[in-house]
């Protein structure tokens, strides 16, 4: 059986996020998405998606559903690791549209952090100035917490990702759909910051909105990695699945067909090679979950 | 490799002022220049030309005949301006482009014929660009029966693969290559040019010129007969003119996936070595592809 197995030279690093007593791993796979029977499967992460003031953007029946909590994101927070599963939460600081102090927004992440035993990942609006701004103030009022913080942009990212560095922090780096961009921005960085606390955002789409051009570079991305061993992009990746299955008029119209829009992106993403999702109903994590394994 | 140089045309801001404006001055000296610097055919590109087609290339290929005796490669897809220009051509012209496409295959073949010029004819047809090699090779095949049976001789037909930028395909830069290779095989005869700078479209501004100078010396030793050049590249002048043996040298060992020992390089040359790399697929390209 072992002769007709392909063995791959190049690997994705483990990242360990999280403090002592929390942390948890992604990534360290030797071999392709799913592909158990020839290799070491990658560690994936399925995260809920928290925001850190209310979230008046998103559709009125996810509104509705943390209506108890989603005035408090330490109580969301909980919630979302307790109740219902949540292997990793995404704080999203959409307070930085109202430009609140940076201390201030800092100050809620660090709430939330030390309010659950998962890990965080932290991510600002992808506007290079305002994410300049906020989130090297959040890698220093979270100093050693190890959190996951992004999105690091090609015109960002020596301030960000020298904060994060400083600090103990892991990396997201945004570029727009491209694997020749993804290499670059994580040449840029390898100057200066370890690739293996790196996690690279190649942007995402839902079904019907473009899904394939997202799943092509996720693909493309896995592949150069683990069968080309191209060690600028031996990093985990991470789809936003949850904000692009939420905008769409499926989910708009019908909260169930928004479970399932979801469900179906997320699934599909991992099957590209994505580390970890991000959702915003529960229901598609248990069921993406139930998938999966 | 002859070189067709490139820097009359109407994306350059100066040249599309100074054709408005029926300036000689500034595009004659751009001729010269160009003359200057060593290349062997001035392309004439005036775009497609919609406002007064035959009177604007009339005016540019007399004032370019004033100062040069070299060549003309006639560029623009506007058939009439076409016309107009090949009918002043004191030497055997080249019309860029014609192709496989039905509007191209009546408009612009039959100009061949008449003014007896050479004729730059790309892979591209109806369908659109093809995708690898042997839908290049059936492309062509077709047009190039199209314009025997019109009256072209083989020996006027510079055959256009069309290279796209390494940006947007890696796979497809090595489809060109194999294709221009297969060429004297399956056309005996045909001539071949290429837009050259076409591969670095995209880079980095101050990158263009080593990612067109490896292109010219791997399609070089495929076979290519020729290439639209920027004629400024004194690089890539110098490197058709057969200097620099040792970098020739080196890209044609990493197109032949021969080892190299990077460690005794100097930079200049571990540049080409990596830029060869990534012409070649070997390294996926990225604009920072100098920095690994």
């Amino acid at each position: 059986m072992g002769k007709f197995l392909e063995k791959y030279p190049g690997e994705i690093k483990e990242l360990r996020l999280g403090t002592e007593g929390k942390q948890a791993v992604l990534g360290g796979q030797n071999t392709l998405p799913f592909h158990f029977f020839e290799g070491r499967p990658g560690k994936l992460k399925l995260a809920l998606e928290v925001t850190d003031s209310e979230p008046s953007d998103w559709t009125p029946a996810l509104q509705e559903f943390y209506a108890d909590v989603k005035s408090s994101p330490v109580e969301w927070a909980r919630k979302c690791v307790d109740v219902f599963g949540a292997e990793m939460i995404f704080l999203s600081l959409n307070s930085m549209e109202k430009d609140l102090p940076a201390a201030e927004i800092a100050a809620g992440v660090k709430r939330v952090a030390e309010a659950v035993r998962v890990p965080l990942a932290v991510f600002g609006l992808g506007e290079k100035e305002k994410d300049a701004a906020v989130l090297p103030v959040v890698a220093s009022v979270c100093s050693g917490m190890n959190l996951l913080l992004g999105p690091v942009l090609k015109d960002n990212c020596q301030e960000i990702a020298a904060a994060a560095l400083e600090h103990g922090h892991a990396v997201i780096a945004q570029i727009p759909m491209d694997i020749n961009l993804a290499k670059d921005l994580n040449i840029r960085l390898g100057k200066f910051f370890p690739l293996d606390r790196v996690v690279i955002d190649p942007l995402t789409c839902a079904v019907g909105y473009g899904l394939e051009y997202a799943f092509s570079t996720m693909e493309r991305i896995r592949l150069s990695a683990v069968v080309h061993d191209d060690k600028t992009l031996q990093s985990p990746l991470i789809a936003r699945v949850g904000k692009e299955a939420w905008k769409t008029k499926e989910a708009v119209q019908d909260a169930g067909k928004g479970v399932l829009w979801e469900t179906a992106t997320a699934f599909t993403l991992l099957l590209a090679g994505a580390d970890i999702v991000t959702l915003r109903h529960p229901e598609s994590l248990q069921r993406v979950r139930a998938l999966v394994h | 490799m002859i070189l067709i140089g490139e820097n009359i045309q109407i994306i350059s801001k100066a040249v599309s002022e100074a054709l408005a404006g029926r300036q000689a001055v500034p595009l004659q000296e751009l001729a010269s220049k160009q003359a200057e610097a060593g290349v062997h055919w001035i392309d004439l590109n005036i775009g497609p030309a919609r406002k007064n087609p035959t009177e604007t290339m009339s005016w540019l290929v007399n004032a370019i005949q004033e100062v040069v005796d070299l060549p003309l490669s006639l560029d623009t897809t506007n058939p009439v301006a076409m016309e107009a220009g090949l009918a002043l051509c004191r030497r055997k012209a080249l019309i860029n482009s014609a192709s496989g496409a039905q509007d191209s295959k009546e408009r612009m073949l039959p100009l061949a014929v008449k003014f007896n010029s050479n004729v730059v004819i790309s892979v591209l047809n109806d369908a659109g660009i093809p995708s690898d090699a042997a839908a290049r090779a059936e492309s062509i095949m077709e047009t190039i029966e199209y314009a025997n049976n019109l009256g072209i001789s083989t020996e006027d037909i510079w055959v256009d693969p069309i290279l796209m930028p390494v940006g947007v395909g890696q796979q497809d830069i090595l489809e060109v290559i194999e294709f221009v290779r297969m060429l004297p095989d399956i056309a005996p005869g045909v001539k071949s040019t290429i837009g050259l700078s076409n591969v670095s479209n995209g880079a980095p501004r101050h990158l263009r010129h080593i990612l067109n100078q490896v292109m010219m010396v791997i399609l070089e030793r495929a076979g290519l007969y020729s290439a639209i050049v920027d004629s400024f590249d004194q690089d890539l002048i110098d490197l058709n003119s057969g200097k620099k043996q040792e970098v020739i040298a080196l890209i044609q060992k990493v197109m032949d996936g021969e080892d190299v020992d990077v460690s005794v390089l100097s930079a200049v040359e571990r540049d080409y070595y990596k830029t060869a790399r990534v012409i070649m697929g070997r390294e996926l390209y990225s604009p920072s592809w100098l920095e690994i």
